[in-house]
C-alpha cells in the first residue's frame, strides 16, 4: 500500500521527461486519450446485451397479492428492461436475477440488433446473479467481456456504464468510483462498488468497465430518494460475480462454505454495553444445532475478530470469507469472548444445499396458459359512411370497424381498441365480418401462433398525420 | 464523419505501436489514473461523516428551559464535514447539526467521536465543531475560490444521504449564484452529483485545495439533478478566521436597508439603465445616518469597486474591518455624488441573536426499571399461539407482551410478540429474571445493556429464518 503511494508521484515525475517530448507532443496525447475512450467503447459494445423479459407476478409478490391471477385466468403480465453482457463465447449471459425473476419468456438484443430467445441457465438469487443461455449458430462464436480485477480499483477511476437505461435502448454513461465496499443492505455480502456514472433502472445486470475496456462489475442497484438516478449507482464487484459463474460451472450450485451461524455487527452502543473501547467484528446471536460453529464450541455472545489471518471489519466481510471458503477448509477464528482474546479452529461445511436451493436456485415460471377465443375477441361492424364521419375516418381507411374486443385477450393487450379499423390482415384486404373469419382460420391452420394485422387506428385528432400501422396479433396458444 | 472516425482509428494505431516499443502511452493513461486516485486517497482522511442527533420536538429558541424535558422526538440527521486544523477543528453546515443535542464525526478509517459546536454563523450556515483524539488530525488545505473558473474539474466528496463517505466528479457549472439561501449568497454551482448528507463537505479543486463547502441542491425533486452549491472557500475561510478570532463573525455595518435596481425601477424613476442598490431604509444613528445617506440614494460603487448586485454590495459591507473610512459612489436625483462613510461595527446583540449557535440541552432518558418492557414466562398455551415451539431456541425465553411505546427499546424495535432470551450472558424466562438481570448489568454503571431477542417478523436478509439479534438497549439516563 505505502509502496504504491510512493510509486505514484515517481513516475509521474519520470514519464514526461522520458517519452512525452520528442514522440508525442502533449496535445496529441489529450487528444489521443479521448480517442481511446472511443475506441475502448467501441470494442466492448458487442458483448453488451439489452434484455426483456416477459414476467409472471413471481410468488413472492403473488403471495402478497390475494387477487393474483389464477392458471387459465385471465393473464396479466409485465415485461421488464435490463441489461446483461456476454461471459461465455458460446452463449452464456450474465444479468440480475431481479432482472429475469419470474419471468417465462426472455429475449437479448445485441449491439448489431439481432435479438434472440434466452433461457435461464441457472441463478444465485441472494447475491443477484442470473446466467442466460441464448442458441449460437454451429462455428459462431459471440465476443465476451474480459473480466479485471475489481479488487484493485480504487476511488477516483474513471469508469463507463453500459446498459439500457429506462428502456431506451443501449447507453453509455461515465463517471468515477465514488466508493468501495459498500454496504446498501441488498444481499448479505454486499461489497458494491460505488460511481457516479448516470445509472437507472434498466441498467441492472449490465456490465461496469474500467478504462482498460474490462468488467470490474455488474451494475445492479441504485440510491435514490426518487425513481432516478441521483449520482448514486452500485455495481456487484467482478469478483463475486466470477466465483459465483466458477462455481455454477463447476458445481451447478454456488456451493458457499458454511459455519452455521448469524452473527451481527457489533455497534457503538453494543461496544458500549460490552466495554469494548472501540466498536469491531461480529457478534454471535444464534449457533445452528448440529453444525460446524457448534461442533468449534463457539458460543453465542461471542466475537468474531479474525478470520485466519484477515479481519473482517463488518459482518459482511465475515460472512464474504465463510462463504467464499472451500467446504472442508479448516480455519482458525480470532475470538473475544469475556473479553479475553482466543482462538477457536472450526472445519467450514458446505451449505445445506436443499436450504440453499430453496433460497437461491432459479424459479421455473410456466408459460402463461393463453386464451385465444376463435374471434380473438374481436367484434367488428362494416363501416358506413355515417359511422366514418362520426369516427374521423378518411376515405383511404377502407376496412372493418372494431366495436369490441374483449378485456384480457391478446388484442387488447396489444393495444386493439373499438373506434380502430382492421383495413388488412397479411396481404388479403378485409372488408366484411366473414373475410375476417377466414384469414384467422386460415393464419391458424398455416400454423402460424401470430397473425398481421393492419390497422388504423382510431384517431379522433391524437395525430396530425393519421396513417395505418401493422400489429402482429396471436391467433393461437403456442 | 466517416473521415474523423478514420483518422482517429489511424491516430490510434500510431499510438499503440508507439506503446509497444516504449510504452510511453500505456503508462501515461495509467498516470492519468493514478494521479486522481492518488490524489483522492490523500484528501479522504480530511473529510468526515456527521450524525446529528437533534430533538425535533424541542421549542426552536433558547428561551423557554422548561418546556425542554416535556416531550421529546428523536430526529437523527447525516452531513459531512471537514478538518481545517490538525488540533480537531471541523468545519460543516450549521443546519447540519441545528438543534442537535449529540453531535458524532466519523473519520474516513472508520473511528468515531463524539464533537461539539464550537462556534457558528449561522446567517451564512457555517459552523465550527470541536473534538478531542488526542493526535493532530490531517487538515485540508484552503484553495483559493476567487481564481476558479466555469469549467473547472472539480471533486465533492461527502456523506450522501447517509450511505457513506462518497466521492463524485463534476465541474464548475456557474459562478456568483444566489440561490435565495442567505442574504451573501454567491455559490459556486456544479454538476458533480450532491445529494442531502452532502452538506457541509468540501468541494476539491484538482490540486485537492478546498474552494467551497457543498452546501444546498436545487432539484424538482429532493434527489441530485445535476444542481449543486457551495459556498466559496474565500468567505468560508474569512468568516472561520473571525469567529476564530473575535468569537463572532463582526461585520462591518452600515445601517442601510438596500434592494436591487430593477428595470422598472429605473423607468420609474427616468433613469436610461438599472444600475446599483436602492437604499430603502436608513438605520437611526448608524454610519449611514451619519453620513447623510438618504432613502432613495443608488449607491453604485464601494471605493473603486462597481458591485455586481445588491449581495455584492452587502458582502463587502460585511466583509470590511469595522472602522474602515469608504467613499460610496451614490446617485441622488440623477446626479452622481461621492458619500465618504466610516463603517461601524454590527450591533453585536443584534447580530448573535440571530446568528451564534443556539445551545440544546439533552433530553433526559426515561429509563424505567423494566426498561417498559413487560414479559410473561412461557406457556404451552403461549408458545403455541406464538409459533414458538417449532424453533429450535424457542423454549427457554421470555415473550413480550408490552413495550411502552416512547421507550428507548420501542424505538430500537423491540415489539410485542418477540422472545426475550437473555440480558448479556444471562437466560431469562420470567419477568423478575429480566428485572434481577438488568439491576446487575446496571451495576456495571454502564449506560446500556445487551439483550438477545428472537423477533416475532424475520429481518430482511435472514431468508426468513426467525433468527435472533443482539439489541444494545439503554439502561440508565447517564
Amino acid at each position: 500500500m505505502t509502496r504504491l503511494r510512493y510509486a505514484g508521484p515517481l513516475l509521474l515525475m519520470l514519464l514526461p521527461g522520458l517519452a512525452a517530448a520528442p514522440l508525442l507532443p502533449t496535445p496529441a496525447r489529450a487528444q489521443d486519450a479521448e480517442m481511446n475512450q472511443e475506441a475502448v467503447i467501441r470494442k466492448v459494445l458487442p458483448t453488451v446485451v439489452n434484455i426483456l423479459a416477459h414476467a409472471r407476478p413471481t410468488p413472492d409478490t403473488a403471495s402478497m397479492n390475494a387477487s393474483a391471477p389464477e392458471e387459465g385466468d385471465t393473464f396479466e403480465f409485465k415485461s421488464s428492461a435490463g441489461s446483461g453482457f456476454v461471459v461465455d463465447p458460446d452463449g452464456v449471459i450474465l444479468t440480475n436475477w431481479h432482472v429475469v425473476a419470474g419471468a417465462y419468456e426472455i429475449f437479448v438484443t445485441f449491439s448489431d440488433g439481432r435479438r434472440v430467445d434466452a433461457e435461464i441457465l441457472n441463478a444465485a438469487r441472494i447475491i443477484d446473479l442470473a446466467l442466460l443461455k441464448v442458441k449460437v449458430e454451429d462455428g459462431h462464436k459471440l465476443q465476451a467481456v474480459t473480466w479485471g480485477d475489481s479488487q484493485k480499483v480504487q476511488i477516483g477511476d474513471s469508469v463507463l456504464a453500459i446498459g439500457n437505461p429506462l428502456g431506451i435502448g443501449t447507453s453509455v454513461s461515465g463517471g468515477i468510483v465514488s466508493a468501495l465496499h459498500r454496504n446498501i443492505s441488498d444481499t448479505p455480502y454486499d461489497d458494491f462498488i460505488q460511481t457516479d456514472a448516470a445509472i437507472n433502472h434498466g441498467n441492472s445486470g449490465g456490465p461496469l468497465f474500467n478504462r482498460k475496456g474490462e468488467v470490474i462489475g455488474v451494475d445492479s442497484a441504485i440510491i435514490s430518494p426518487t425513481a432516478a438516478n441521483a449520482g448514486l449507482g452500485f455495481a456487484l464487484p467482478a469478483y463475486q460475480a466470477q466465483f459465483v459463474i466458477d462455481q455454477l460451472k463447476k458445481y451447478g450450485w454456488v456451493r458457499p462454505g458454511w459455519l452455521g451461524l448469524k452473527i451481527q455487527d457489533v455497534t457503538p452502543d453494543m461496544a458500549h454495553a460490552l466495554h469494548m473501547a472501540d466498536p469491531h467484528g461480529s457478534i454471535v446471536a444464534w449457533i445452528g444445532p448440529g453444525g460446524p460453529a457448534e461442533a468449534a464450541g463457539l458460543r453465542v455472545g461471542d466475537i468474531i475478530v479474525r478470520f485466519e489471518e484477515d479481519s473482517p471489519p463488518d459482518e459482511r466481510a465475515l460472512l464474504r470469507d465463510i462463504s467464499g471458503s472451500p467446504p472442508g477448509r479448516n480455519v482458525t477464528l480470532g475470538v473475544l469472548r469475556a473479553g479475553k482474546d482466543i482462538e477457536v479452529k472450526a472445519t467450514l461445511a458446505e451449505w445445506p444445499r436443499m436450504k440453499w436451493e430453496e433460497a437461491n436456485a432459479p424459479m421455473k415460471v410456466p408459460p402463461p396458459h393463453w386464451v385465444i377465443p376463435a374471434d380473438l375477441g374481436i367484434k367488428t361492424t362494416v363501416l358506413t359512411d355515417a359511422l366514418r364521419t362520426e369516427n374521423e375516418i378518411p376515405a383511404g381507411a377502407q376496412g372493418l370497424l372494431v366495436t369490441d374486443v374483449s378485456h384480457g385477450t391478446d388484442a387488447a393487450h396489444r393495444g386493439l381498441q373499438p373506434g380502430d379499423v382492421i383495413m388488412q390482415i397479411g396481404d388479403v384486404a378485409v372488408d366484411s365480418a366473414s373475410v375476417l373469419r377466414q384469414q384467422i382460420d386460415a393464419a391458424r391452420s398455416s400454423g402460424n401462433d401470430l397473425a398481421m394485422f393492419l390497422v388504423f387506428p382510431k384517431n379522433k385528432g391524437k395525430s396530425e398525420f393519421p396513417s395505418p400501422k401493422w400489429l402482429p396479433l396471436r391467433v393461437s396458444a403456442s | 464523419m466517416r473521415h474523423v472516425r478514420d483518422l482517429g482509428a489511424a491516430a490510434l494505431l500510431v499510438c499503440w505501436l508507439a506503446a509497444a516499443l516504449v510504452a510511453p502511452v500505456q503508462a501515461h493513461a495509467q498516470e492519468a489514473q493514478f494521479n486522481q486516485a492518488q490524489l483522492i486517497r490523500g484528501l479522504l482522511p480530511t473529510v468526515v461523516n456527521i450524525i446529528a442527533h437533534a430533538n425535533a420536538a424541542a421549542p426552536k429558541a433558547t428561551m423557554n428551559a422548561a418546556a425542554q424535558s416535556q416531550s421529546f422526538q428523536l430526529k437523527s440527521s447525516a452531513g459531512s464535514g471537514f478538518i481545517v486544523d490538525p488540533t480537531g477543528l471541523i468545519v460543516t453546515n450549521w443546519h447540519v447539526v441545528d438543534q442537535a443535542y449529540a453531535i458524532y464525526v466519523t473519520f474516513s478509517d472508520g473511528t468515531r467521536v463524539e464533537a461539539k459546536v464550537l462556534n457558528a454563523a449561522r446567517i451564512l450556515d457555517i459552523a465550527l465543531l470541536k473534538v478531542d483524539v488526542g493526535h493532530p488530525l490531517p487538515a485540508a488545505k484552503w484553495g483559493d475560490s476567487n481564481t476558479i473558473e466555469i469549467g473547472d474539474p472539480v471533486l465533492a466528496i461527502g456523506n450522501p444521504l447517509g450511505i457513506g463517505e462518497s466521492v463524485t466528479a463534476g465541474i464548475v457549472s456557474a459562478l456568483n449564484r444566489n440561490i435565495q439561501d442567505t442574504p451573501y449568497d454567491d455559490f459556486i454551482q456544479t454538476d458533480a452529483s450532491i445529494n442531502h448528507g452532502n452538506s457541509g463537505g468540501p468541494l476539491f479543486d484538482l490540486k485537492g485545495e478546498v474552494i467551497g463547502i457543498t452546501t444546498a441542491l436545487v432539484s424538482p425533486t429532493s434527489a441530485n439533478a445535476g444542481l449543486g452549491f457551495a459556498i466559496p472557500s474565500a468567505i468560508a475561510k474569512e468568516v472561520i478566521n473571525r469567529l476564530q478570532t473575535y468569537g463572532w463573525v463582526r461585520p462591518g455595518f452600515l445601517g442601510v436597508k438596500v434592494q436591487q435596481m430593477t428595470p422598472e425601477m429605473a423607468q420609474g424613476m427616468g433613469l436610461t439603465e438599472p444600475q446599483g442598490s436602492i437604499v430603502a431604509w436608513v438605520t437611526e444613528g448608524g454610519p449611514a445616518a451619519a453620513a447623510g445617506l438618504q432613502i432613495g440614494d443608488i449607491v453604485a460603487r464601494f471605493d473603486d469597486v462597481i458591485p455586481t448586485d445588491e449581495r455584492d454590495l452587502l458582502r463587502m459591507i460585511a466583509r470590511s474591518v469595522p472602522g474602515r473610512k469608504v467613499t460610496l459612489g451614490v446617485l441622488r436625483d440623477g446626479k452622481p455624488i461621492d458619500v465618504a462613510v466610516t463603517l461601524g461595527e454590527w450591533p453585536r446583540m443584534a447580530w448573535e441573536e440571530r446568528d451564534a449557535p443556539t445551545l440544546v440541552a439533552s433530553p433526559h432518558w426515561n429509563v424505567p426499571p423494566d426498561l417498559g418492557v413487560q414479559l410473561a414466562a412461557m406457556t404451552p398455551q403461549l408458545a403455541a399461539e406464538n409459533d414458538i415451539p417449532s424453533h429450535p431456541v424457542g423454549t427457554k425465553a421470555a415473550l413480550v407482551t408490552g413495550v411502552a411505546p416512547d421507550s428507548d427499546a420501542a424505538r430500537r424495535g423491540i415489539s410485542v410478540g418477540d422472545l426475550v432470551l437473555q440480558v448479556g450472558e444471562t437466560k431469562v424466562e420470567t419477568q423478575a429474571e429480566w428485572l434481577q438481570a438488568l439491576a446487575d448489568a446496571r451495576k456495571s454503571g454502564r449506560a446500556f445493556v445487551m439483550v438477545l431477542v428472537l423477533p416475532k417478523t424475520p429481518s430482511e436478509g435472514d431468508m426468513k429464518f426467525r433468527a435472533p439479534k443482539w439489541v444494545a438497549v439503554r439502561a440508565s439516563d447517564g
